[in-house]
């Protein structure tokens, strides 16, 4: 799909967008930390994080697609099913999870390597690797 | 300062600007300028970000109940040394990562269980 260069398609440059990550990250960790300094009990990301496994195995099967998504061992990968045909069965997966959450007790940690292989064959991110210079070296 | 429904909402809230910017970023004129697509590059260069996602991962959704890191008390600090190790193999070496980033991310998985165990 080609897009018009203005200033709305062009302003996420690469920095700018490794900078946003790096800003989230830091945030969640700081206020961790706070969460878990105060008087009220399992409050933290970790604490809320574990439990929501164990209510529903969609929160484990979600951190294994994503980790699939951006770890896939194939440098030039291309999802299985035509997009978008694979989203549409992403979802159909995760919404299966969800329901065998509601009708049967997972172990938290069967979604994750299912997840991880879903995320891998349906959704694998691909991108060129210029040098590391490169990219941080210009803007955008 | 924050309940588990407040800390669930910011959290979320956090993810969301994240989904928002890749969508975004895939949406736009630039290529190669999604979170996913600069992760999956970054992780080319440093094994730190594979592996510091299975930590979390094998943390949050280890088999057991209960667990103990396998050193005990020192097993955090075992696992804060291999991970400084791994961060300065590329700071410090300027070692590429020896091995793929899924081999980096599944011992992650395997040091978040084993040794931080939540």
């Amino acid at each position: 799909m080609d897009v018009p260069e203005n200033r709305t398609t062009n302003f996420l440059t690469k920095p700018f967008v490794l900078t946003a990550v790096g800003l989230i990250i830091l945030v969640l960790i700081v206020w961790d930390v706070f969460l878990a300094a105060d008087d009220i009990g399992g409050n933290t990301w970790s604490e809320l994080l574990r439990s929501a496994g164990k209510w529903t195995p969609v929160v484990p099967w979600l951190g294994g697609v994503v980790m699939g998504h951006w770890f896939h061992p194939k440098e030039k990968s291309t999802p299985i099913v035509t997009p978008p045909g694979n989203a549409f069965v992403l979802i159909w997966f995760t919404f299966v999870v969800a329901l065998l959450g509601l009708i049967t007790t997972v172990p938290t940690w069967v979604p994750v390597p299912l997840g991880a292989l879903a995320g891998a064959l349906l959704w694998p991110v691909s991108v060129e690797h210029p040098p590391l210079s490169q990219i941080l070296g210009r803007a955008g | 300062m924050f309940g588990q429904t407040g800390a669930t909402l910011g959290g979320a809230l956090l993810f969301l600007i994240l989904i928002l910017l890749d969508i975004w970023g895939a949406l736009d004129s630039k290529p190669g300028n999604t979170p996913s697509e600069l992760i999956r590059w970054l992780s080319r260069y440093t094994a730190i970000i594979p592996w510091a996602l299975g930590v979390l991962l094998g943390h949050w959704f280890h088999p057991w109940d209960g667990l103990d890191g396998i050193f005990g008390s020192a097993s955090t600090w075992v696992l804060i040394g291999v991970s400084v190790v791994v961060l300065a193999a590329r700071i410090f070496f300027r070692q590429k990562p020896l091995w793929d980033a899924w081999i980096w991310a599944a011992l992650g998985v395997l040091a978040g269980t084993f040794l931080w165990p939540v």
